[in-house]
């Protein structure tokens, strides 16, 4: 067992190396050039040629990169270019707005989510009909139209919600949820259909396995039935669901942070990707990694500790 | 069960969040002003500010040598009192007693010193603002002098913007200044609340010396990146002021907001920087350039592509400078006919091949509208793909002979300094023309009116010689609501924090 997390965990350190590799060089080999951008359209090119300098731009391409990994390996992931911020500190800031939310909407979208497919696959019917033409259409709709609305309804018109920006939990948990409330709903939308549905087809399937007729014939109840035994042989195929849905709100998020105006790692990532800013870029890549990599190895975990029949030896 | 507890916990938020929406509208919160902003501070740092929207981060902070009035013209603030040699070379200041940095510095000359000093190696609009100096003496605590390697009429103004802000010295040069500032102006930046490039909180400086002209308690810049947002966060009531596109203004105006519009400093138009024909042999021609000019439909340009905000314009120098000579905007009409008779008599009946930068994923309009107008005449644009990030420098480095372009032109002296010199950043390739270098020299050693007529004979000559082709000279469009009144301030692109007050 602890062989295999150490396994998982050494396939994601060579995944976030290659991974960052790639980024950096991807980037240096647009052949744009940052510092121009970073001076803006006034700088001498005295001024340009020096900040080339104090960037380490005037160095060649790979000793710039062992450089950026060198401080990297030791946690020093440098400061950005444009705004000389540390780039942990401004990771810092930006993770718990997005946690908030991917986070905040998967737990909304795997308990409704859930909910709704059991309904749908033990009462079967119209009921069933209906809630699979709903999830389905759902799962049509552009998270960013659902964002766009919610926030005129709720926010612009109505005034229940704020409508743009985030408060931390810190400083107030109610205004903290009141802040992440319509952005998750937003990003939960289209994940708690496809979670439904899934639930919904992995439930049938077992619902028809031999199994649960005997349990019946032993005259066990219906609910007893559903959530003790055919819940955690449909658990597998759906926390994999999960687990891909974390990834797709990862990356909505950059769409409902800019619609609520949440400075989150989806601006982030947006802003410093489009004027540039290596360092920023690299080290949201690097976070990235790290999430889907622990995400991927918990879910692994997960469907272990739900089902014996998968476990490793 | 397990429904009665969703049910439980969607109320429960729905409850919560009544509370904090109700909170909003609270009258109390009056004495807070929120504003939205589109970029982030360049830097907190004297010297790498830029001078445009971006100084809303800064004034708050910040006290600067001058402070500007609603014309622009300079009045004191930190300085008391000023005065120029006769030569103009030597600006003799001196400064307000007792001021401190909040950070327990005094605001000394040797502190307004070693700001200039380290301002004017700065990379941003404020420190190029600040070439002309060449040594700043202490007389003693309150006095200081400037001198000028020659004169800049635009000095004292400039020094009441951003290249006349003031940090501690003890901050200056540290990484830390870019992101903290420490300054002497009416607020602090609250570290706490603020998040650098998002978000930017004030609070009131309690020892600020001048702390009637500021009524607001705190003060907010919020950062956005999405013009949908800006829009829902004014008709929500969370942001009080925001610089809005002018497609936005009628639906605001219905939500209850209140919209002006205030000249954006900007000139936009087809810039012909290759006049000595370096790479378009054609450019070299006046009448060439003075076709291009009458080819354009600055009209339908004015109310197709930029809504009928701002004003068509032949001219480079704003609208509201002493530049500006209203006749020379009749000076080219929208003549085909004319503009092709004058192409033929430079030699060229039919045309040339003008290579210019893609601009059409930023501005489609205007390209569509500048292709439309030189292919009329026999000019054929040839558009080559553009590196946004090295857009920038590819101009500068004289790689397009024209472009479709925007710069900025508060002070036409300013303008003459970026862009009509032979050493000007934005004269790309350097061309020498003895009458503008003459009249430059000229207004520089000038004052008052006859700075002002002289300016107006570079303008017209300038014209004449169709330097440029531009178009419009854009508006900027601000939304507030009707808690706040706004007054701007000629030449600054947004109005100033001391242009805002409560309405009641």
């Amino acid at each position: 067992m602890l062989m295999f997390i150490l396994r998982r965990l050494a396939a994601g350190l060579v995944l976030m190396f290659v991974i960052s590799t790639a980024t950096f060089f991807l980037l240096n080999l647009t052949g744009q050039d940052p510092v121009r951008q970073v001076l803006g359209p006034v700088a001498s090119a005295e001024q340009v040629e020096a900040k080339r300098q104090q960037l380490g731009l005037d160095q060649p391409l790979f000793a710039q990169y062992f450089e950026w990994l060198g401080s990297a390996v030791q946690g020093d992931l440098g400061r950005s270019w444009f705004t000389n911020q540390p780039v942990g500190e401004l990771l810092g800031a930006a993770l718990p707005p997005t946690l908030s939310m991917v986070v905040g909407s998967l737990l909304l979208a795997c308990f409704f989510g859930t909910v709704i497919g059991i309904i749908a696959a033990v009462r079967r019917g119209a009921l069933d009909r209906g809630l699979q033409a709903i999830s389905t259409f759902v799962q049509a709709v552009p998270g960013f139209l659902v964002a766009l609305v919610l926030a005129l309804v709720f926010a612009v018109q109505l005034r229940m919600l704020p409508a743009t920006g985030f408060t931390s939990f810190n400083d107030s948990p109610v205004r903290w949820l009141a802040s992440i409330t319509l952005p998750v709903i937003a990003l939960a939308v289209g994940s708690l259909a496809s979670i439904a549905l899934q639930v919904r087809g992995s439930v049938i399937d077992v619902l028809q396995q031999d199994f649960v007729r005997t349990l019946r014939s032993r005259g066990l109840p219906d609910q007893s039935i559903v959530v003790k035994h055919v819940l955690r042989n449909a658990a597998g195929p759906t926390l994999t669901t999960v687990s891909l849905m974390f990834i797709v709100a990862i990356s909505s998020s950059v769409i409902v942070e800019k619609v609520f105006n949440i400075p989150g790692i989806g601006t982030q990532a947006n802003n410093a990707a489009s004027r540039g800013d290596l360092p920023v870029v690299l080290g949201i890549v690097l976070v990235t990694v790290v999430l889907v990599v622990v995400v991927n190895l918990l879910v692994d975990l997960a469907q272990g500790w739900i089902n014996p029949k998968v476990r490793v030896s | 069960m397990r429904k009665m507890i969703g049910t439980a916990a969607v109320t429960a938020v729905l409850a919560l969040t009544a509370c904090t929406g109700a909170s909003q509208n609270d009258p109390a919160a009056t004495a807070e002003l929120d504003i939205a902003a589109i970029g982030t501070p360049e830097s907190f740092s004297p010297g790498n500010f830029g001078t445009g929207p971006t100084t809303m981060f800064l004034q708050p902070v910040y006290d600067t040598l001058f402070r500007n009035d609603n014309e622009g013209e300079p009045t004191e603030n930190i300085v008391t009192k000023w005065s120029y040699d006769e030569a103009r070379t030597a600006l003799s200041l001196t400064i307000r007693e007792g001021v401190k940095f909040t950070d327990g510095a005094s605001l000394d000359a040797e502190a307004v010193k070693a700001n200039l000093d380290s301002a004017r190696k700065g990379t941003g609009e404020a420190g190029g603002q600040l070439r002309f100096i060449q040594d700043v003496v202490v007389k003693d605590a309150t006095n200081l002098v400037v001198t000028l390697s020659a004169p800049d009429p635009s000095l004292v103004p400039n020094l009441g913007g951003t290249a006349g802000v003031l940090a501690s010295p003890k901050a200056l040069g540290t990484p830390e200044l870019d992101n903290t500032p420490v300054g002497s102006g009416p607020y602090v930046l609250d570290a706490a609340k603020s998040q650098a490039g998002i978000k930017y909180a004030y609070t009131r400086n309690a020892d600020y010396w001048n702390a009637g002209d500021f009524p607001f308690d705190t003060i907010e810049v919020t950062v956005f990146n999405d013009n949908n947002a800006i829009l829902n966060a004014l008709r929500a009531g969370e942001t009080d002021f925001a610089v809005v596109t002018d497609k936005d203004s009628a639906s605001l105006e219905s939500a209850g907001l209140k919209i002006q519009s205030n000249p954006a400093y900007t000139t936009s138009g087809l810039y012909l920087f290759d006049r000595d024909g370096t790479l378009v042999p054609a450019l070299k021609e006046p009448k060439v350039r003075q076709a291009i000019n009458m080819a354009l439909d600055r009209e339908a340009i004015f109310t197709q592509v930029f809504g009928g905000k701002g004003k068509a314009t032949s001219q480079v120098f704003s609208g509201s400078s002493d530049a500006y000579v209203p006749d020379l905007d009749k000076k080219y009409p929208f003549d085909v006919a004319a503009a092709k008779r004058l192409l033929a008599e430079a030699g060229y009946p039919n045309g040339f091949d003008l290579p210019m930068p893609d601009v059409s994923p930023v501005y489609p309009d205007q390209q569509a509208a500048v292709t439309e107008a030189l292919t009329a005449i026999g000019v054929k644009p040839q558009y080559q793909p553009v590196n946004g990030q090295s857009f920038i420098s590819d101009l500068l480095a004289g790689k397009y002979p024209a472009a479709i372009f925007g710069l900025n032109s508060p002070r036409p002296w300013d303008f003459a300094q970026l862009a009509l010199t032979p050493q000007s950043l934005w004269n790309p390739f350097h061309v020498a023309d003895q009458t503008i270098v003459d009249l430059v020299n000229k207004a520089q050693g000038e004052t008052g009116e006859a700075q002002a007529a002289t300016f107006k004979e570079l303008n017209t000559y300038l014209v004449d010689q169709a330097w440029f082709a531009p178009y419009i000279q854009a508006d900027n469009v601000f939304a507030g609501n009707a808690d706040i009144t706004v007054t701007p301030q000629r030449y600054a692109t947004v109005p100033p924090i001391w242009g805002f007050t409560p309405s009641k």
